[in-house]
This record gives C-alpha cells, sequence and structure tokens, in this order.
C-alpha cells in the first residue's frame, strides 16, 4: 500500500544497470495497493514538538487510490469472513478483533481518533465513593489519568488519550491566542501527553518555584501549586523544594552518566565506525562498538582502507524529502539526478571532471553516478595521513520522475548503534574511479 | 482602485478584485511612438533578495513554476548544484551557486544567487523589442511581456544587460520572470517572496525596501563583511529587483552579476540613430528616385540608334556604322 | 585588363527591324525574378521588423510571428537564387578600364550626353556597381542573418556578437534596400532595358545606344552563327 511507486514494490522488475534481476526467476508476487497522500486524508499530522494538528482533505484521491482504511477495511472484513465460514489454525484473534466501526468496510478517521483517546467499558465509579459515576460506560475518557488495568477502559494509545474526549476533538482546535507570549498555544491542537508542551518544564523555575527567567515564565509555584501558561509536568501539589524536575528519574535530577538501559555505559566512550580508515587510538585492537549487534554474515561483508581508501557518508538536500519527492516533477527538475561530492584534490587524482560519471563501490555494493567537485569538501589529515571523504546524497533511485539512479544504501554496511540501531550509514568506506555512463535502460 | 501592495505576506482575496494593472497604468511599451501617460503614478515597488540569508533552498523556484504553472524539464545533473543549469522559458528564477574563496580572509564562501529579471527602470529588453505592446513597464517599475503580441525574434535577449528572457521553442514566444504582475495587481506579493523560509527575499515598495536593505547592510558591516552593500545599478537607472550583497564592490563572483550594467551601446546604436538615418536613407533614395523620374528626362533610344543597329548588323559588325 | 568583349551563352543578335539582341535566356529571367520577390519580400518583412511605424507590413506575412519565422527562409531563398545568378554573370561584371571613365562621366550620363562615354560592353560601371554591392551585402546579410536566426543558430553565437550582428544586419539591409532603389530605378529610367528581363531581349538601337561594344562583338560573331 503507497501513494508513490517504490523500489522495494519494483525489486522484481528489471531495470537494466539499475536493477539487474530476472523476473521469471522471481517467486513474488506483489500486489500494489495505491493509496491517498496526506492531502487527500483527514487525520492528524505529528510533529516534533508533539503536536497532533488534525486535518482535511484538501482533494480527492486520483485514479484508483483509496484511503488506507478503506483497504484495511475491505482486507479485515474479507478475511474475517472467510475465517468464520471456513475455520483456520487459531481464528480468535481475527474473529474477537473489536471492530465497532459505523461502516465496517470503512472505518472513519474521527472513529479511530476516539479509539486512541480511549473510552469507558463500563461505568467507571470513583475509588473513593461507589456511588459517584466519574465517566458513564461508552464515554470518552478525560486523559490517561483516568485509564484502568482492570479491563474496564479502552485504550488505542495512552499517551494520545485526551486528544479526542467529550470536549470534542481537541487536535482540531485553531485558537491561536498565546497569552504570556511564550509560544506554548494551549488551545491550538493537542500536543501529547495531557497537551503538555515542554517537557520537563519545572526545570524552568527555582528551587523555589520561581521562573529563573521571569519575562519567559512558562509554570510558577504559587505556595499551594503549580501553574502557569503550560501544563505542568510534574505533579500540581509537589513542592518545589521536594520534587525535581526530571520526574522519570527517582532523584529528580538529571544524570552524567548511564546507571543502566545502555549496552555500553555507564561512561561515553570513544569508538570508531566499523569501516574506518584509521584504528581507533585509544583502543586500537576494537573495531567499531564491541557491544553492537551485528551477525556474522554482515561482518563477513565489512571492507578495510587497503581496498576501500576512502570515508563515505551520505545526507540529503533541501531539493527534496526521502525517496517522496522524486515523484514530483518539480524537485525532480531542481535536482534531476544522483551525484556524489567529491573535492577538487580528489577529482584530480582520479582524473574525473565536473558532471563526469563516476563508479563508487564498497564491499557491499557498487553504484554509479555523476561528480560534483566541490571546494566544500578537503580531505581530512587523520593520524598523518590525507583522507578523502566522498558525500553520497540520497533521494533517487530507479523509479520516479527523476534521472534513474542508485542511493548510498547500495553501498552502506548492515549494522548499527550499539543502543537505538540506528544505521550506520554516515561513516563507512568506499572506493571510487572515473567511469562510462550507465547502459541504458530498455 | 488601490495603489500597490506594501507586503509579500498578504493572503489571496475573497473576493474578485479589479486588477491595479492595466494598460492605463503604462509607462512605455515597446514599439509604440506615441503612449499617453499613465492615469497616475502608482507606488513603486521592489523585490530584495539578501543573499547572505540565503540557503539555497530552491523554495522559491518551486513556487514560481507552481504559481506560473509552468513545466520545467528534468535535465541531467553537469556537476553543480545549479539545477537546471541554466534559466529556460519554464523557469523564471535561479539560484546560481558559486564556491568562491575570498583572497583577504582565505575563507571560502558558498556564494548563492537567486538570478532572474531585474525589472530595470530603464529596460533593455523593451527598447530593443519590435512588436508593438509585447513588453510594458507598470509605473510601478514591473516589466512585463504581453505574449500575445510577442513575435519570438529574441531581440529582447540582446537587448537585455543580464541575459534573462528566453524563446520557447514550443511557442515561440519570451518568459521571463513577471515580479508577479498578476498578484500584484491584486495586492499580494510576489510567489517567491511569499515562499522564502529565511525572508531572503522579501517585497514591498522600493523605498521601504531601501530601508530595510540598510539595516541588513548594516547588520553585515558589524559582522565584518565591509563592502556589503546594495546592488540597485544606475546604468539601467536601478531596478525593482535588487540585491544586498556581502561584497557589493565585486558582484561578478556571484555568477558573473554584472558590474555596471547598462544597455549595450550597440543596441542603443541599433535601436536609435540606425532607425532614424536608415529611414531617411531609404526615404531620400525613394523621393530622389521619384522627383528624378517626374522632373528628368527619361534615357530614351532613338531611331537614329535604330538604324545605326540596323546598319551595323548588316554589316556584320565591321564597320564604324 | 580583361578583354570586355566578351559575350555570355545565349547572346544573340537578329536582324530585323528592329533588330532584335537577346540578352537573358528564360532560365536567367526567372532566376532573376526569384531574386527580385524575395529581396522585396524580404525588404517588406525586414522593415516591418526595423521600425514600429512599418510593424503594419506584418499583416502581410500573416502577423507577427510568420514574418519572425519567413523571414530568414526567404533570405536563403535570395541566397542561393543570387548566387546562382551570381555565377551566370560575374566575368561579364568584372571592372575594366573603361568603367573608371564611366564613373568619372556620370554628370554626362545624367545629362544624356552618351556621345561623351567610351563604348561599353555588356555592363556599364553603374550596374557593375549594383552587381557587386548586391554581392558584397547579401553576403553580409546572410552570415549577420544566420548570427540571429535564433530558432536553429542561436546557441552557435554569444549575445555579444548577436548584438553587433544585428547592427550590421539592420545598416546592411537599409543600405540594400537603397541599391535596390536606385536599380528599379535606372532601369525604369533608361527605357527599353525591363524588356530584357521579361521578353530576354532588347533592340538593335538599345544595344547601339547603351551596350556599343557588346552589339558590335555580336555582330561580327553573326558571320559563323546559323543562317536565318
Amino acid at each position: 500500500m503507497d501513494p508513490l511507486e517504490t523500489e522495494t514494490s519494483r525489486f522484481w522488475e528489471n531495470h537494466g544497470e539499475y536493477n539487474q534481476v530476472d523476473p521469471k526467476s522471481i517467486q513474488t508476487e506483489v500486489f500494489q495497493l495505491p493509496t491517498t497522500c496526506f492531502a487527500e486524508e483527514e487525520g492528524a499530522l505529528v510533529n516534533s514538538g508533539r503536536w497532533l494538528q488534525w486535518h482535511w482533505p484538501g482533494g480527492s484521491p486520483p485514479g484508483e487510490a483509496k484511503h488506507d482504511t478503506w483497504i484495511m477495511g475491505q482486507i479485515f472484513t474479507r478475511m474475517r469472513e472467510l475465517y468464520r465460514k471456513e475455520g483456520g489454525a487459531f481464528p480468535d484473534p481475527i474473529l474477537n478483533l473489536s471492530w465497532d466501526y459505523k461502516e465496517p468496510e470503512e472505518p472513519d478517521p474521527e472513529e479511530l481518533a476516539r479509539e486512541l483517546n480511549g473510552r469507558a467499558l463500563t461505568d467507571l465509579t470513583d475509588p473513593t465513593d461507589a456511588t459517584k459515576i466519574v465517566v458513564p460506560a461508552g464515554k470518552q475518557v478525560l486523559n490517561f489519568s483516568q485509564l484502568r488495568d482492570d479491563g474496564t477502559t479502552m485504550c488505542a494509545c495512552w499517551v494520545y488519550s485526551g486528544c479526542f474526549n467529550e470536549a470534542g476533538n481537541n487536535m482540531a482546535r485553531r485558537d491561536n491566542n498565546d497569552p504570556g507570549d511564550t509560544g506554548a498555544y494551549l488551545n491550538w491542537t493537542f500536543a501529547w501527553p495531557l497537551n503538555r508542551r515542554t517537557l520537563y518544564n519545572r526545570a524552568s523555575c527555582d528551587l523555589n518555584g520561581k521562573p529563573w527567567d521571569p519575562s519567559r515564565k512558562i509554570i510558577e509555584w504559587d505556595g499551594a501549586k503549580w501553574s502557569g501558561f503550560d501544563v505542568p509536568d510534574i505533579a500540581p501539589n509537589a513542592k518545589p523544594q521536594d520534587v525535581g524536575p526530571f520526574i522519570m528519574n527517582q532523584e529528580g535530577a538529571s544524570r552524567l552518566f548511564t546507571r543502566g538501559l545502555m549496552r555500553d555505559g555507564p561512561f561515553p566512550v570513544h569508538y570508531e565506525p566499523f569501516e574506518t580508515p584509521v584504528a581507533n587510538p585509544l583502543n586500537p585492537k576494537i573495531r567499531g562498538n564491541p557491544t553492537t549487534r551485528v551477525f556474522q554474515s554482515d561482518v563477513a561483508q565489512l571492507g578495510t582502507s587497503d581496498e576501500f581508501p576512502y570515508a563515505a557518508t551520505s545526507y540529503r538536500l533541501t531539493e527534496h524529502f526521502h525517496f517522496w519527492t522524486k515523484h514530483n516533477r518539480v524537485n525532480a527538475a531542481l535536482q534531476p539526478e544522483f551525484f556524489v561530492e567529491i573535492s577538487e584534490e580528489l577529482a584530480k587524482e582520479k582524473g574525473v571532471a565536473p558532471g563526469g560519471w563516476v563508479r563508487v563501490w564498497s564491499k557491499r555494493g557498487s553504484v554509479k553516478a555523476k561528480a560534483v567537485v566541490t571546494k566544500r569538501i578537503r580531505p581530512l589529515i587523520c593520524d598523518g595521513k590525507p583522507v578523502h571523504v566522498v558525500g553520497i546524497p540520497l533521494h533517487w533511485g530507479f523509479v520516479g520522475a527523476t534521472k534513474k539512479g542508485w542511493g548510498p544504501n547500495s553501498l552502506s554496511p548492515f549494522l548499527g548503534d550499539a543502543n537505538t540501531d540506528t544505521p550506520e550509514f554516515k561513516a563507512f568506506l568506499v572506493n571510487i574511479e572515473s567511469t562510462s555512463a550507465p547502459g541504458a535502460v530498455a | 482602485m488601490m495603489d500597490s501592495p506594501r507586503t509579500a505576506i498578504s493572503n489571496p482575496p475573497v473576493q474578485p478584485m479589479e486588477s491595479n494593472l492595466t494598460e492605463r497604468d503604462l509607462v512605455r511599451r515597446s514599439a509604440t511612438s506615441s503612449l499617453p501617460p499613465p492615469e497616475r503614478q502608482l507606488t513603486p515597488v521592489a523585490k530584495l533578495i539578501d543573499v547572505s540569508k540565503c540557503i539555497g533552498c530552491k523554495a522559491c523556484q518551486s513556487a514560481c513554476v507552481e504559481w506560473n504553472d509552468t513545466d520545467p524539464a528534468v535535465g541531467e545533473n553537469v556537476g553543480y548544484y545549479t539545477n537546471p543549469n541554466d534559466l529556460t522559458p519554464d523557469m523564471f528564477t535561479l539560484m546560481r551557486f558559486t564556491e568562491w574563496v575570498n583572497p583577504e580572509t582565505d575563507n571560502l564562501e558558498w556564494l548563492i544567487r537567486k538570478d532572474g529579471c531585474m525589472h530595470c527602470a530603464d529596460p533593455g529588453c523593451l527598447k530593443a523589442c519590435p512588436a508593438p505592446g509585447a513588453i510594458v513597464q507598470y509605473s510601478n517599475g514591473i516589466v512585463d511581456f504581453v505574449h500575445e503580441n510577442c513575435i519570438g525574434c529574441g531581440y529582447c535577449v540582446k537587448g537585455c544587460p543580464f541575459n534573462i528572457p528566453r524563446i520557447s521553442k514550443v511557442d515561440h514566444k519570451a518568459y521571463k520572470c513577471t515580479l508577479c504582475s498578476d498578484r500584484v495587481a491584486v495586492g499580494q506579493g510576489p510567489a517567491c517572496a511569499k515562499a522564502c523560509p529565511t525572508k531572503a527575499i522579501v517585497f514591498g515598495t522600493k523605498e521601504d525596501m531601501k530601508k530595510h536593505a540598510e539595516e541588513r547592510i548594516t547588520d553585515l558591516k558589524s559582522r565584518g563583511y565591509k563592502n556589503a552593500g546594495l546592488y540597485d545599478p544606475p546604468g539601467v537607472n536601478g531596478t525593482h529587483v535588487m540585491y544586498v550583497l556581502h561584497h557589493n564592490d565585486k558582484p561578478h563572483i556571484y555568477a558573473d552579476l554584472p558590474d555596471n550594467p547598462h544597455i549595450s551601446r550597440v543596441v542603443e546604436t541599433w535601436k536609435g540613430v540606425t532607425k532614424y538615418v536608415g529611414l531617411a536613407f531609404m526615404g531620400l533614395a525613394a523621393a530622389g528616385s521619384v522627383l528624378h523620374g517626374v522632373i528628368g528626362k527619361p534615357n530614351r533610344v532613338s531611331e537614329e540608334d535604330e538604324e545605326h543597329a540596323e546598319k551595323l548588323v548588316e554589316r556584320n559588325g565591321r564597320g564604324a556604322g | 585588363m580583361i578583354d570586355d568583349s566578351l559575350v555570355q551563352p545565349g547572346d544573340a543578335v537578329h536582324p530585323g527591324k528592329p533588330v532584335i539582341v537577346d540578352r537573358y535566356g528564360p532560365g536567367a529571367r526567372i532566376n532573376h525574378w526569384i531574386t527580385a520577390t524575395s529581396l522585396i519580400l524580404l525588404a517588406l518583412s525586414g522593415l516591418a521588423l526595423f521600425h514600429p511605424s512599418l510593424f503594419f507590413l506584418t499583416a502581410l506575412f500573416g502577423g507577427g510571428q510568420v514574418t519572425r519565422t519567413i523571414h530568414p527562409w526567404i533570405g536563403v531563398v535570395l541566397f542561393i537564387s543570387f548566387f546562382v545568378f551570381f555565377f551566370q554573370l560575374w566575368r561579364a561584371n568584372l571592372w575594366v578600364r573603361n568603367d573608371f571613365v564611366w564613373l568619372s562621366r556620370f554628370t554626362d550620363i545624367i545629362k544624356q550626353n552618351e556621345d561623351r562615354l567610351p563604348e561599353l560592353g555588356k555592363y556599364n560601371a553603374g550596374q557593375k556597381f549594383i552587381f557587386w554591392s548586391m554581392t558584397g551585402l547579401i553576403l553580409v546579410l546572410i552570415v549577420s542573418g544566420i548570427g540571429i536566426w535564433d530558432q536553429y543558430f542561436g546557441e552557435a553565437t554569444a549575445i555579444e556578437t548577436k548584438r553587433y550582428a544585428m547592427l550590421v544586419h539592420a545598416i546592411a539591409a537599409v543600405l540594400i534596400i537603397c541599391v535596390f532603389i536606385l536599380h528599379v530605378y535606372a532601369g525604369i529610367w533608361t527605357r527599353g532595358t525591363l524588356r530584357a528581363m521579361t521578353r530576354g531581349s532588347v533592340t538593335g538601337g538599345w544595344a547601339w545606344r547603351h551596350h556599343r561594344k557588346w552589339l558590335r562583338a555580336l555582330a561580327s560573331q553573326r558571320k559563323a552563327g546559323p543562317a536565318e
């Protein structure tokens, strides 16, 4: 399901040098179900400020494209029917999945949003007074504070709870008043969790609960409780002298070292990338990070600087967004073709002219690109030796409106950060040479 | 009717509006000898491009394509960030990237200049254009191409000191930045200014833009750019698209921005003296001939001449005849 | 010096009352009129683009775009047509001593004192002037014209080169129009000339009066020619 063509869904298709495969020998069948783009959908756009801004479609889906929810609804209801008729090894999770939408074949975004918020499945009573009903059965909970762990409430995502309660769709609010001029805009959309705009905001105040900078106050202790222009990220009546702002740590303060949760703690240590032109000056015998999980077959695909003398890194351009905009004819005109950047020194060494074709290869793969020769990359001097850098922007592939191309992913190693598994795409080794244009694609 | 807009950041009108840029607002019209003066003087507008704030994101290029609904081709990368690698009839503006090592500081400076029509106060394109009404200039300074009158001769390309107009191979007409005259006509600013994320491109009255430029130049100078200045070239009587340059003492480092642009003397001659003298010459030749023909005696062959000829032929060419 | 008693292939004299002298065959005449027509069309289309007051002439061609498109193509026709003609006539137009004499006595020509002039071959100095200036100007026009024929040759020259090409083209065009006016007028003022280019022949008297040396050469050749 994709609104745009992807290399993954076309992996079976021969694109000459760009994807040299024999479709007849591939046994996977790909069904492409075209979906909508964001501007054709109703839903929440979540940003790094944790805002869940609700938006409505600006246009209808083109051609045969359908909303994701329609496609999922169609697949699910048909499969459920099949399981009902034919049974199966274990049909329970399919048959008993709650699917209480007005139109089972096309759940509505608002219905889904209401599920994200959560609701009471039975009458929720006040723990101290059983006659008082706090949330009647079937009603939305106010926020996660009303969720229980005894099966009486449901919620699809507790951090989002509060986004669509009985007050309505809080994500759709558009009040752009900002009392105090803090940039909080508490009534513009809903921010998870609990509409809190700045996490750990008690840190904006001193030990007495007074703001460090009164001209930029967010919250304040008034002697009895915390309040202000943001939702306090602390119990409302926690005394400032007693409770520190970093509430996820028992001591309420931040730490300079880790006590747990990190594979390579407690202190930060210098490690080189797994593929590096120089040995780790602090620990020359260690390759990469010793606590990283790597499959042995991937270790076998690691190269050394004897064969691959140049340090490669990957990055992005402003003209494109990931692999999406290569399908847009305007973006394609602004950056039409896969290129790599090398220094003037490396270009001279290899006899590469600006705009000439180069082949870049690693222990794992080989690509061809146009060369951009730049003063912005200068050879690094590492351990007394020059190390040339090859810059490899991503954004191109063998489908899209741009010229066909490759990407750094054809070259980078299959391993990642020891703690987060973030792939090591920014530092690996390659070799480079002048070459001729890729052959024409049938 | 309203005057020129003061800002690019205005929202579209909610009611249909009458355009404030009409035939009655023209101060110049190509190949037109007697143009009546405009009915009123609109406040001159200007687009100010602060090169020091530009990040080369090309939002302005996309906005221009989207607003004007052009269809730029997907070319190839010939080794640069500048794409397409030149202005085209479908790309009215272009970020031109130059890597320049400052000889005084030995620092590498990545100079990024938004190229496009400068909307000169003395437009070379208009002077060169032979088609009446194909190029016009409004009293607010905008120089616009009127495509229904364009004959595709390319004289505008020769007239322009900045090498801006481009002739389409599809409809054989000339294209360039319009300073969003259609948006300005209903109180908005140009699409590029609206899209620019760093406010490197701003728009308003020329006076306001010059004031804003002064602030920017003061700021740049305080940061060590002692030759920062405003590019508003006097050789074309000033322009309605201006630049704040970090190094205004050498505009040419910004992808060959002309240091002292002016309409070529060759073009001035071609469109000036040659026209009058040429017409005079041809007129004199024609008139002289007619006069001589009327007044003078035609050169006729006489009977005597015929007889001489007959005698000569009889004697097979011999003798004095 | 070159013998200007040269007669061109096809020139012949026929006795009679009046004597008829063949001056241009059918091919030459067609060639000339193609050249003339294209020059006229070029002058009209060029003038339309030269001065705003003459822009209305574009209506003759179907509008500004058509005028601009078609002008260089007609220029190519002119160039080819004229140079086909050129290679037929150039020998007879080479400069001889007599031409200096003729030029120095130009006022006599205007006053029709032809007796004071030397006997002339097929072309007098005035005609040779027309011939060579047309040749030179057409060469200048085709070269400068290609320089500004943006549709096909736009990439071949720099803008600065094009500016000079425009100026040169305009000046050469003005001059060629003046030469054209002179040529047409001279052909009309000298009565009996036009038929040379329409019927292909002139009278003996005309030849006697204006190109006696040519006539003599043709008459003496006649003895060797076929009997009438």
